[in-house]
């Protein structure tokens, strides 16, 4: 048994909506942001946890403090609960990770939203220090472009539900005017497509979860590949709705701002790198899933010649993945013990 | 010589070095970071504490009404745990990743072509007296959930036939003999109670289904229906259950007792009862989804053609007491043609009753899993 083979590797994507683990054992995890704490002691006795995760702190959550702790991509200014949440996602993900084996050492990338990574940076570190043993933090789009080896003559665009990041890749680490972020993305286009199906149906009964769940079912932009048709109570009766307009309107909102910045990151180059990168352009993050957008882009970014858009494969663990990735290639001296 | 000279080249490598330079800075100068983690869990633990003393002191419609309040950061439904929450991981057992085809929202991959208003068996939105309000079920229960009644109420009967078929097919004659081969069944298990609402063909009204349930402080309640459509082409089998809706009624409850009582029993009982109609409503589901899943899936193996509308939250209940677990099955549709000629059958109808009992006993077994009264050393 040497040392190295009892150090634990772990990449984690930490997000706004979801959050997710990979792990150097072949583990891997996700569960959406949510953190809840029953909210007295019959709560946490009824619930039988001192806190809960994802799914099930939504289900429960008449019976807890519910915390989204990244919305729009950074900790909560000043909110302890935004930080304990965060550190009860991580604590949970590395101690699934873990299992029951023991490690001698745990080393933990953790890939953050850019916005994030600018302010939360040294928080996000010392909130993992207990469950590692050596962290270093990324910024999201920078640790999907890691797992794709997409690492000179790239684009990559992460829209999650807080913030659409972008990044340019040119081998190095990204310089600050290689990176954007921007608002707009998927929780904007959740609160547009509510405030248009109240407008349209004022009568239906729904809340922006299940709005949200709609999306993520039926998301599209350009031609409607179907009619968008959903169910949702009138008085109480589940009744047909057909929302296809609403959905074209919502996630087309995105598409202009998308487009802008696409062009001004690359404006600053030369032809000859503006036309690698057009070629390289890769989508990833829980955005990405929106069906024709992939066409969309390509169509724009046509009148400038030449391109192609890729979606990354997974969207789900592409981040964790990717840090993953770059805590197992980090050489043994940067990853220095406490 | 060569490899170091290939390791200046690599972006790999200059991005690697990039990154432990960046964080050398991010934590000043030294890549061991600060831990200051015993003081955070000293403080995690006190915010705890302090959960728990606000509860104490502000009563318990403070701390309720946070759910409720705008700021808060999940907006509450009475249609969101219906639609979404209680089931993705109640059908797909296991957290799936979020795709189309395996999300919560899968349940609505199967969005019905039928205009479904008018659907509707008359007699469930009346349901919504059932088991409403009643201060004897047993607190017990809700922490052990123990399950030793179960009550099983045929729907309709007497003077009141429900549904009817093309070929002269009663619902209330189905409901009645499912039941009944289901009590059947249930009972040689040998360790329920297992009771019917009728075991004739007698009018009940649903005032009386309640009281019966009531009076027998019954642990499960399973009303079985069989549905008509206005489509005859189409057979589904759907499972309702009963859970209250978020309302406001709960909390304005709840606070006035607060005001009244100050830190009192009434302050706890409210949230109990919170608590217990979640809980309830979750056990609901869990039932709900056992017996659907069962007696969709076998159906399915000799019935390409039917479709499976999940399980629902009766969307018109309004409860505001703890009250057990309840669902109302629609195992078939007597509106298709040969479905009704199958209910016709005393086979078939066995067989519904065995997948109806494989559901029960599936919920049943997974019950004592269910981390409802783990206790804590750090209690
Ligand atoms: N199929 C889909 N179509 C459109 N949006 C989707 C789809 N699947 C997930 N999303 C959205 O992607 C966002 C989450 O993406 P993710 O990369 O997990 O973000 P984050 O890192 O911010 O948590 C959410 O807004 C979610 O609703
Ligand atoms: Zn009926």
């Amino acid at each position: 048994m040497t040392e190295k083979q009892e150090i634990l590797n772990v990449g984690i994507d930490l997000g706004t909506s979801r959050s997710a683990i990979a792990a150097s054992n072949g583990r891997r995890n996700w569960l959406e942001s949510f953190v809840g704490w029953p909210k007295d002691f019959v709560a946490r006795k009824v619930l039988g946890k001192p806190v809960l995760f994802g799914e099930e702190a939504l289900e429960n959550r008449l019976a807890l403090d519910i915390y989204r702790p990244l919305e729009r991509g950074v900790l909560k200014e000043g909110s302890e609960r935004s930080a304990a949440a965060v550190r009860e996602l991580i604590r949970h993900l590395i101690e699934t990770a873990k299992g029951e084996n023991g490690y001698t050492q745990t080393r933990a990338i953790v890939g953050v939203p850019a916005e994030s990574f600018k302010v939360n940076k040294l928080a996000i570190i010392n909130l993992v220090a207990d469950f590692a043993d050596t962290i270093m933090v990324v910024s999201e789009p920078f640790s999907v472009a890691y797992g794709l080896n997409a690492l000179t003559n790239a684009m990559v665009i992460d829209i999650g539900a807080g913030t659409m990041d972008f990044c340019i890749m040119r081998g190095t680490m990204p310089a600050e005017e290689d990176q954007r972020t921007i608002l707009t993305a998927g929780d904007y286009i959740d609160t547009l497509l509510e405030t248009m199906l109240r407008e349209r149906y004022p009568h239906a009964d729904f809340t922006l979860n299940m709005v949200r769940r709609f999306k993520e079912q039926y998301s599209f932009v350009g031609e409607p590949p179907e009619p968008v048709i959903v169910e949702l109570p009138v008085t109480g009766k589940p009744t047909r709705h057909d929302i296809t307009q609403e959905m074209r309107r919502a996630c087309e909102s995105i598409l202009p701002g998308m487009v802008e910045t696409i062009l001004e990151l690359i404006a600053g180059f030369d032809p000859e790198f503006q036309k690698k990168v057009r070629n390289n352009v890769i989508l990833a993050g829980g955005g990405s899933q929106i069906r024709g957008l992939r066409a969309y882009l390509e169509g724009v970014l046509r009148e400038y010649g030449p391109c192609q858009v890729q979606v990354a494969a997974d969207p789900l663990f592409g981040g964790a993945d990717g840090a993953l990735a770059m805590a197992v290639d980090m050489p043994d001296e940067y990853w220095e013990k406490k | 010589m060569f490899t170091k000279r290939r390791r200046q080249t690599d972006p790999k490598e200059a991005i690697l070095k990039g990154i432990y330079q960046e964080n050398l800075r991010i934590t000043g100068k030294t890549a061991a970071v600060g831990r200051f983690g015993p003081r955070r869990r000293t403080w995690v633990q006190l915010a705890g504490i302090a959960t728990v003393m606000a509860t104490l002191i502000l009563g318990a419609g403070k701390e309720l009404k946070s759910s409720y309040g705008p700021k808060a950061p999940v907006t509450p439904s009475r249609a969101a745990p219906s639609a979404m929450g209680a089931f993705g991981p109640l059908v797909n057992s296991e957290p799936a990743p979020p795709t189309a085809e395996s999300d919560g929202a899968s349940l609505l991959a199967q969005v019905p072509v039928w205009d479904f208003t008018a659907a509707s068996d008359p007699q469930r939105e009346d349901y919504s007296l059932l088991l409403s309000r009643d201060d004897r079920v047993r607190l017990s229960s809700l922490f052990g959930l123990e399950v030793k009644t179960i009550v099983i109420d045929p729907g309709h009967g007497g003077h009141d036939p429900g549904a009817l078929g093309a070929l002269g097919t009663r619902e209330k004659d189905i409901t009645l003999d499912v039941a009944l081969r289901l009590k059947e069944r249930l009972g040689k298990v040998g360790r329920y109670h297992v009771l019917m609402t009728r075991e004739g063909d007698q009018s009940l009204s649903l005032a009386g289904r309640v009281v019966f349930a009531q009076q027998h402080k019954t642990d499960l309640f399973i009303s079985v229906h069989v549905n008509s459509l206005p489509d005859q082409r189409l057979n589904i089998i759907e499972t309702y259950y009963f859970g209250p809706p978020l309302n406001s009624e709960t909390l304005r409850v709840a606070e006035q007792e607060n005001k009244e009582s100050g830190y009192a029993l009434g302050e706890i009982n409210a949230i109990i009862e919170d608590i217990g109609s979640t809980v309830k409503r979750q056990e609901s589901a869990r039932l709900a989804a056992a017996i659907q899943t069962s007696l969709f899936r076998n159906v399915k193996s000799h019935d390409a053609l039917v479709r499976d509308l999940g399980i629902k939250m009766a969307p018109f209940v309004v409860l505001s007491k703890v009250e057990v677990p309840s669902v109302l099955v629609e195992i078939s549709c007597l509106t298709n043609e040969t479905e009704e000629a199958k209910l016709m059958s005393p086979a078939y109808r066995e067989k519904i009753a065995a997948y109806m009992e494989e559901g029960i006993s599936a919920y049943l077994d997974t019950n004592h899993t269910i981390a409802l009264h783990g206790e804590k050393k750090d209690d």
